[in-house]
């Protein structure tokens, strides 16, 4: 809209002399009113996507690379091989060296029969106990069989395993308790385990 | 928001005494003050203020026009719009020494005189005065053809 440089100088001095006259003082409540506009944040839906988007972002990062790293993996179920009540066995799918060393597989002890495979992929073990003691989050157990597996040279007299219900344990069950190669830690004669499954003998 | 804050300090009184003159009440006057702020902060985005003496300006008819709303929902509401809203420092001696034409502006009612400020002199559309005052497109041409009306009838034209 064009007007003429008179009249746009006429309408900002008509502007410009706008009532001044005695100063008002607001009341409190205006005042109140005023600062929470001054510090009201954005919308709710504007702050609703400035934090999902980017969490949904991460979270999406986040799976990509765990699929990829192997975090989400099938989960390895091998049935006990049936054996003589309270025996001990033990399965390995594949283990790294063959030797006396691998005696937790169990193999050279029921045949004698050495296996050896030159890659390393799983190692489950698979242990028959008998509990011994319950407590909130563990029980206690000492391996089944009259020849006590040995780990890594150590003749293994306990299995500490966690658990999240102690109701569903008693002393003197027979359980089979299965873990993965490397979920386990020794202290002493006491292995500490992280199964992935327990199964209770029939 | 520091900014809104900093507008509100340097030009509080003088809304007040904006919205007081159409009001005369001053918990309505305080209020459409806020009602002035609450419009800038919603629109603050469409807002291109170039100078302060443009701020002030765009202030003055939200002001306005946020007054004339309060007005409107009041149960004296019936009566007609005012047609002729004197500033309240209407002083004889000034506009005796006016230029004519600064008489003519002058005695344009306010709402008129505000819409024609904005579009003529600080270039904002219709459409963003009518979003900026809280009115429609058609009441913001309708003022501004009553206004160019006026000062041609005054013998001014554009």
């Amino acid at each position: 809209m064009k007007l003429s440089e008179d009249l746009k100088s006429a309408l900002r001095q008509a502007a410009e002399q706008e009532s001044s006259a005695p100063p008002h003082e607001f009341s409190a409540a205006h005042e109140q009113q005023m600062q929470a506009l001054f510090s009201a944040k954005p919308t709710p839906k504007i702050r609703w996507l400035r934090v999902v988007i980017p969490l949904v972002a991460c979270l999406a990062v986040v799976m990509l690379v765990g699929w990829h790293a192997g975090w989400w993996m099938p989960q390895v179920n091998t049935m006990p091989p049936e054996g003589e009540p309270g025996a001990t066995t033990t399965t390995t799918t594949t283990f790294a060296d063959a030797g006396d060393n691998d005696t937790l597989t169990g193999d050279q002890d029921t045949d004698g029969a050495s296996v050896g495979n030159s890659s390393y992929e799983v190692c489950i073990h698979m242990q028959i106990v008998t509990v011994t003691n319950v407590e909130d989050n563990c029980f206690i157990a000492v391996p089944n069989g009259q020849i006590p597996n040995e780990y890594a040279g150590v003749a293994v007299t306990e299995l500490v395993v966690p658990i999240t219900d102690a109701a569903d344990y008693a002393v003197g069950d027979q359980l089979t308790v299965l873990w993965k190669s490397g979920d386990c830690r020794l202290e002493g004669t006491r292995c500490y385990v992280t199964p992935y499954d327990i199964q209770k003998e029939a | 928001m520091v900014l809104l804050e900093e507008l509100y300090r340097e030009h509080c009184q003088r809304l007040y005494t904006v919205a007081y003159a159409i009001l005369h009440q001053p918990e309505e006057a305080e209020d459409a003050v806020h009602d002035t702020f609450v419009r800038l902060a919603e629109n603050r985005h469409r807002l291109h203020i170039r100078s302060g003496e443009e701020g002030r300006a765009l202030l003055t008819a939200i002001a306005r026009n946020a007054a004339i709303d309060r007005l409107r929902h009041r149960e004296r509401a019936n009566l007609p719009l005012p047609t002729f809203c004197p500033d309240v420092e209407d002083r004889p001696s000034a506009v005796a020494e006016a230029d004519a034409l600064l008489a003519a502006v002058r005695a344009l009612p306010p709402l008129y005189r505000d819409v024609l400020l904005l579009a003529g002199v600080y270039g904002y559309a219709p459409r963003e005065i009518a979003t900026l005052l809280g009115i429609s497109e058609a009441t913001v041409r309708q003022r501004l053809s009553r206004a160019r009306k006026q000062l041609k009838e005054r013998g001014f034209a554009e």
